[in-house]
């Protein structure tokens, strides 16, 4: 599927429409890479003015700085230690919060006791709650581990709960009128309806987790993992070191971010955009 | 699901909109068979399981502190939290870190509203803008801002300006994107018509394009000012403490997680008066939304 381009009258010496397909897609790509040169200028001027305590890194600065780190394995270290955190944070939240989801939202009285609770909980700036988590579960990766999962955990229960709620009205009647059976409305009415939220949720829920990698290392100051180093970095007022690892996590945020939603557009194919 | 048993009026049966904070209407307790026994009318009021909910959530809490399991001195339950809230409330610094938290979280959000507005109106109208902006956008709005914050701080300095960009870099996404959406869906025709008319560009701009965004605007800004708050308590803990961060910051150090609770909670009843009020405000503007 070519997805951007027009319909082209037909020309007798490029029936394919090839030529004109590349020139703008060419054309496509211009206004972001002058976009790019702009600021990498806008970046390299910056570093001569000092606003604060220290001048800001040239990019060429980092990248050595990314390389030294990459080859003393260092960087490695902080993936590893960063990513188990992550991990074992992220999918025990998301597994059940779908699960607790399908309950509540299933059971319309344990919805209405508790969705509430549920909500202002959620309301709460979890970045509030951090300290508090580490004094009850620890300085260590236990505390880090549960900041991460109920990070996740509050989003994809609430998505998982909109998504079944969401489901049109008309569908619950008509299967009802057809005697459906409750597993049968379940799994063909309920379950493809919800489905598009839950994977909306367990993406944006990745990057809600990725920020709870970092603030949960920011606060235990274990010298591993991502947080740490920007963390221990930027006391050392080492900014090219520092940029570093908040730069790769930008990177891994972003990508996570567009590979999930291509996966999130096809499996909400069967929905008519209505 | 014993639905199609009861005799409620077909607005409150799986009603889309149902979420736990709507009341079943008043007809729904016509007097029928089932709901005639008294227990479980009252059981499906939703007042009352709502009661009930944060009954069963705060004893549970309450027993799990008082239980050997955990330290008594590290877990606080809602009895000791709720003690020391007036001692708090109190405290020399608890109005001082409030004022400052709400003078932050003011500022931030008119600035990321004011960029927000002015930036989605322009990468919406102007296509060449939009694509090349989009992208660094995109990837901003991805990035998670408390990593970058403590390399914020040192570079732009430890007073207000690194607070805000901190706060802007978190709440102006969702305004910029649904204003720059809204913009973008402006009706061709209505545009074709205001030409056709001799509309100049600063007319079209006035009369029909924003206008039509309004609604959007609305959405813009109840999402805007959740992350508002919390790109304000990322500021408060990770660029120079100050506010109701400090605050917290200060009983953590002390162990004292029962006087922590009050300013998280704090936090917590701004939240929802504000997403409260906002989701009022985009109603009201969503009665100009173009069917």
């Amino acid at each position: 599927m070519t997805a951007g381009t027009t319909q082209q009258a037909v020309r007798a010496d490029d029936p394919v429409g090839a030529s004109s397909t590349e020139r703008r897609r060419i054309a496509d790509a211009v206004p972001p890479a002058i976009t790019f040169a702009v600021l990498t200028a806008l970046w390299y001027a910056a570093t001569q003015f000092e606003f604060g305590l220290t001048r800001i890194p040239a990019p060429h600065d980092v990248a050595v700085a990314f390389w030294d780190m990459t080859a003393s394995g260092e960087l490695a270290n902080a993936f590893w230690q960063s990513g188990t955190v992550f991990l074992a944070g992220f999918f025990p939240g998301v597994v059940i919060a779908i699960v607790m989801g399908i309950v509540l939202g299933n059971i319309r009285a344990l919805d209405l006791a508790f969705s509430p609770y549920l909500y202002a909980f959620f309301s709460t700036p979890f970045i509030a709650l951090v300290p508090l988590f580490l004094v009850i579960f620890g300085y260590g990766v236990q505390g880090k581990i549960a900041i991460v999962f109920t990070l996740v955990w509050i989003f994809v229960l609430l998505q998982t709960l909109a998504g079944i709620r969401n489901v049109d009205r008309e569908f619950h009647e008509i299967a009802e009128s057809f005697c459906a059976p409750w597993w049968r409305r379940w799994f063909e009415v309920t379950l493809p309806a919800a489905v598009p939220f839950i994977i909306a949720g367990v993406r944006l829920g990745i990057g809600r987790a990725l920020v709870g990698v970092v603030v949960a290392e920011f606060e235990t100051f274990v010298r591993g993992g991502f947080g740490g180093i920007i963390m221990q970095r930027s006391q050392a007022f080492d900014l090219a070191e520092a940029l570093v690892p908040a730069v790769v996590l930008s990177l891994i945020g972003v990508g996570l971010f567009f590979a999930l939603f291509r996966l999130e557009l096809r499996l909400s194919a069967w929905k008519k955009s209505a | 699901m014993a639905r199609a048993r009861d005799k409620v009026s077909p607005a409150s049966v799986g009603s889309p909109t149902a979420s736990g904070m709507d009341l079943l209407p008043a007809g729904s307790q016509t007097p029928t068979a089932a709901s005639r026994v008294g227990l479980l009318a009252l059981l499906r009021n939703p007042w009352i399981l709502r009661g009930l909910g944060l009954v069963f959530l705060l004893s549970v809490w309450e027993a799990w502190s008082r239980s050997g399991r955990v330290d008594p001195t590290l877990v606080a339950g809602p009895s000791r939290i709720v003690s020391r809230v007036p001692r708090v409330l109190t405290h020399e610094l608890y109005v001082e870190s409030l004022l400052s938290t709400l003078d932050l979280l003011a500022r931030g959000f008119f600035l990321s509203v004011a960029i927000g507005i002015t930036l989605g109106v322009v990468v919406g109208r102007i296509r060449v803008l939009d694509r090349a902006l989009t992208p660094y956008l995109n990837a901003l709005y991805a990035a998670p801002v408390p990593a970058l914050a403590p390399i914020l701080t040192i570079t732009i300095g430890f007073g207000l300006a690194s607070k805000l960009v901190v706060v802007v870099l978190v709440a102006v996404f969702p305004i910029l994107i649904n204003v720059q959406a809204g913009v973008k869906a402006t009706d061709e025709d209505l545009i074709e018509v205001g030409r056709s008319f001799g509309a100049n560009e600063r007319q079209i701009w006035t009369h029909i394009v924003l206008p039509f965004a309004v609604p959007f605007i609305g959405v813009g800004l109840r999402l805007g000012v959740a992350r508002a708050l919390i790109g304000t308590v990322v500021a408060e803990f990770y660029t120079s403490p100050d506010g109701l961060g400090f605050l917290i910051l200060i009983f953590a150090r002390r162990f004292d997680t029962a006087s922590m609770m009050t300013p998280v909670l704090t936090y917590t009843v701004l939240g929802l008066l504000l997403v409260g009020a906002f989701t009022y405000l985009e109603r009201r503007l969503s009665t100009w939304r173009v069917p």
